[in-house]
């Protein structure tokens, strides 16, 4: 192979090292903030379901107390729609690779507890106006609804903060290939450096020397590269010419 | 000293890791591009790249001199070790910077330990990532290159003169650069013949080939977190305690055994010695877990005691058993194993069963003397009369080695560990045997150690792998002429 083959070889190998690391920096780097934005997306669309489902919860209830105070059944229209409006935004909670099942399950049991606890008080008849049903199973169930859905606002938060723990992790991840990549340039820098003045800028300022050695004090030039490349070969045929030289001058 | 021809040779070696990255690569990416497939394809560019860069600079066919032979032994371990990182540090995971190292030491140095929690968790390509470093560190990375690549003369001497133990050579009359093929040969069949063996008794493929690398090479990675234990089965159990014996021993006495050699394992006093040591410490081990009542019935004693004592001896440290709830005659007579290991020649670590032969014939041979001053009593070995300086550099290594395993358990017993943990962390990280006792037993993992017990562990790995001395000389190199 050839001085120009080689050292042509030897740039594309640390171009491609470099193009690794830069390519990989800017896939990491982007897959990270992609990672990042819909994290936080999903934290604060599910903090936000949890208010509407809790302010859906508490129309519910005052809606109830409507019902209960005034005997009037034309309130029945409010509480669907405070109850659409839970399971609406029960439905868009977003569960990123099945975390929080066990607070959105949670909910969920509550929810059909409450619904049906409502239902049997304003469709079949019970006594809602009783002070007794009231404490014993309606305050159970409201208390019972409202606990899980701030269980699930506190472990949304909990979870963001885990979160941002992890992205700090996930960056350190992200940089670390094309540190790895750039270090191994960097070494391989130093190596094709040495190689360089090794077998070409060493042989090359020897011939130099030698050259300017014999032009000036014909002393007589004598150097020696190993091998079968370019450059000894280049020192062989200055010895050659220097051989024809002499030759001509003594003839 | 030639610093091209070092990085020419160094750079072999990374190419064959690079090889064995893409393999894994593979694996991952028929495992429908699992998350290894991306971390070992870049290791295997970045390996290739650095591996082929000074073979388009330094021409082939040159002669290297010893000192050379020795930079680039322990050199292509060092680089190995770095290279073999690259998977894990990029995959993430339990992997932090100290904990991919330790990783990759203990696999490249055939010791097997882990500080994995989740084993099973690794996608498969990182898996097989991790058995073939201990394959490749089996045979002797170096090794394994300079066999089968023809370009190389005389160089092939010198370099084995590093990884082979001066014991092994002793005692095997050879040409050097037939060892390395027959070592190559031995190793390459041993595996296929497990890997078969393996799947027939009812593992899939994929862990066959697995627990067959870690067998051969007496290493110990499983894809398993309850390693071999998982499988509960007794033929795994028979067929892995006869592939840990087998590769143990000499591998170029296995191979003249093959070839009905006279010069076979039956005729060797070495041999003798290891196979009648380890079935007296079956039987002692089985005696004492029967009657102690850690095992209902003989067979069951008989089961997890000849798999543990084989497997600690031979230091490949896979596990059937939670040995920290043996008695502590088990435990005594596990970490004498640990200690004596396998044969000169093979892919054992510790102070080897040849050495511990001699060390109790030139006691003998000294009683002797002192009863009948005037008598020469020559020490033997195979009927051949052994050098006063191959015994003194016998006692002088055993010496060395136990100085600087005790030097290893009180540097690590300094991070707050207990003293079973601390010493036999530095024993078994010594002898390149893989689990010890206390918080690094036989179904635990190193995980809970410090990052400084995590460096000392893996400084003894790179010692105890390159017989001590192959490693200190590294560090005097100014001084060797």
């Amino acid at each position: 192979m050839g001085i120009r083959k080689k050292i042509m070889l030897g740039f594309t190998a640390l171009c491609i090292l470099l193009f690794l690391a830069g390519v990989v920096s800017v896939f990491e780097f982007e897959r990270l903030g992609r990672n990042t934005q819909s994290i936080l997306d999903v934290n604060i669309k599910n903090t936000e379901y949890s208010k509407q489902m809790l302010d859906a919860v508490q129309e519910q209830n005052m809606v109830l107390l409507q019902i209960a105070a005034f005997k009037n059944h034309s309130y029945d229209s409010l509480l669907y729609a405070a109850r659409s409006r839970f399971d609406e935004a029960f439905d868009s909670v977003v569960m990123l690779n099945g975390r929080q099942l066990q607070e959105v399950d949670s909910i969920f049991t509550a929810n059909e507890l409450y619904n049906s606890v409502i239902d049997h008080a304003v469709f079949e008849a019970q006594d809602s106006s009783n002070i007794n049903w009231f404490t014993d199973v309606y305050k159970t169930t409201y208390s019972s609804i409202v606990r899980s859905i701030k269980n699930f606002m506190i472990s949304t938060q909990k979870r963001m903060a885990l979160d941002t723990t992890q992205l700090e992790s996930n960056a350190y991840r992200a940089v670390m290939p094309s540190i790895i990549a750039l270090a191994v340039a960097i070494m391989l820098t130093i190596v094709f450096a040495t190689l360089v003045d090794m077998y070409y800028l060493k042989p090359i300022i020897k011939i130099k020397k030698s050259l300017h050695r014999w032009l000036m004090q014909r002393i007589q030039y004598n150097v020696t590269i190993e091998g079968d490349s370019e450059m000894s070969k280049l020192n062989e045929f200055i010895k050659e010419l220097i051989m024809m030289s002499k030759n001509r001058k003594s003839e | 000293m030639r610093f091209d021809v070092i990085i020419r040779y160094v750079g072999l070696v990374l190419i064959f890791n690079a090889i064995f990255m893409l393999i894994s690569a593979l694996i991952s990416i028929f495992n429908n591009w699992d998350t290894g497939s991306y971390p070992l394809i870049l290791s295997c560019a970045i390996c290739a790249i650095a591996g082929i860069f000074p073979l388009i600079f330094v021409e082939r066919n040159v002669q290297i001199t010893t000192k050379e032979g020795y930079v680039i032994v322990v050199g292509s371990w060092l680089l190995s070790c770095i290279a073999g990182m690259l998977p894990y540090i990029l995959w993430g995971g339990e992997f932090s910077f100290i904990n991919a190292w330790f990783e990759s030491v203990s696999g490249y140095t055939t010791t097997g330990s882990t500080i994995l929690v989740d084993i099973e968790a690794l996608p498969a390509g990182l898996l097989f990532w991790r058995s073939s470093t201990h394959w490749l560190g089996g045979v002797g990375v170096v090794l394994f290159s300079l066999v089968i690549l023809p370009s190389l003369g005389r160089s092939k001497v010198i370099m084995s003169n590093v990884e082979l133990s001066s014991l092994a050579k002793e005692n095997f009359r050879y040409r050097t650069q037939k060892i390395l093929l027959i070592l190559t040969v031995v190793y390459i069949g041993l595996t296929i013949l497990q890997t078969l063996l393996l799947k027939i008794a009812g593992m899939n493929w994929f862990d066959s080939v697995n627990h067959a690398f870690s067998t051969i090479s007496t290493g110990g990675f499983s894809t398993k977190n309850l390693s071999v234990g998982y499988f509960n089965n007794v033929w795994i159990d028979v067929i892995c305690i006869v592939f840990m014996t087998i590769a143990s021993i000499h591998f170029g006495l296995i191979f003249s055994t093959f070839i009905r050699n006279q010069n076979n394992i039956f005729r060797s006093e070495v041999v003798r010695f290891y196979i009648l040591g380890i079935i007296a410490m079956i039987v002692c081990l089985v005696l004492n877990l029967k009657f102690s009542g850690n095992y209902d019935t003989f067979g069951e004693a008989l089961r997890f005691g000849a798999f543990q004592v084989t497997s600690v001896i031979s230091t490949t440290g896979f596990a059937t058993a939670n040995t920290n709830l043996w008695p502590p005659f088990a435990i005594l007579l596990l970490i004498y194993c640990g200690f004596q290991c396998g044969c000169a020649g093979s892919t054992t670590g510790g102070l080897k069963a040849d050495r511990i032969l001699l060390l109790f014939k030139a006691i003998r041979a000294r009683i002797i003397q002192q009863q009948h001053p005037n008598a020469i009593v020559r020490v033997k070995l195979d009927g051949l009369s052994q050098e006063n300086s191959l015994i003194s550099s016998v006692t002088l290594y055993i010496v060395f080695y136990l100085v600087l395993t005790l030097v290893g358990g009180l540097l690590i017993s300094l991070t707050g560990e207990d003293l079973l943990t601390s010493f036999s962390s530095s024993y078994a990280s010594m002898g390149n045997v893989g689990p010890g006792f206390g918080a690094v037993g036989s179904i635990d993992n190193y995980s809970s150690l410090t990052v400084f017990a995590k460096i000392i562990c893996t400084m003894l790995m790179l010692f105890g792998r390159l017989e001590i001395f192959g490693f200190i000389h590294l560090l005097f190199l100014h001084s060797w002429r």
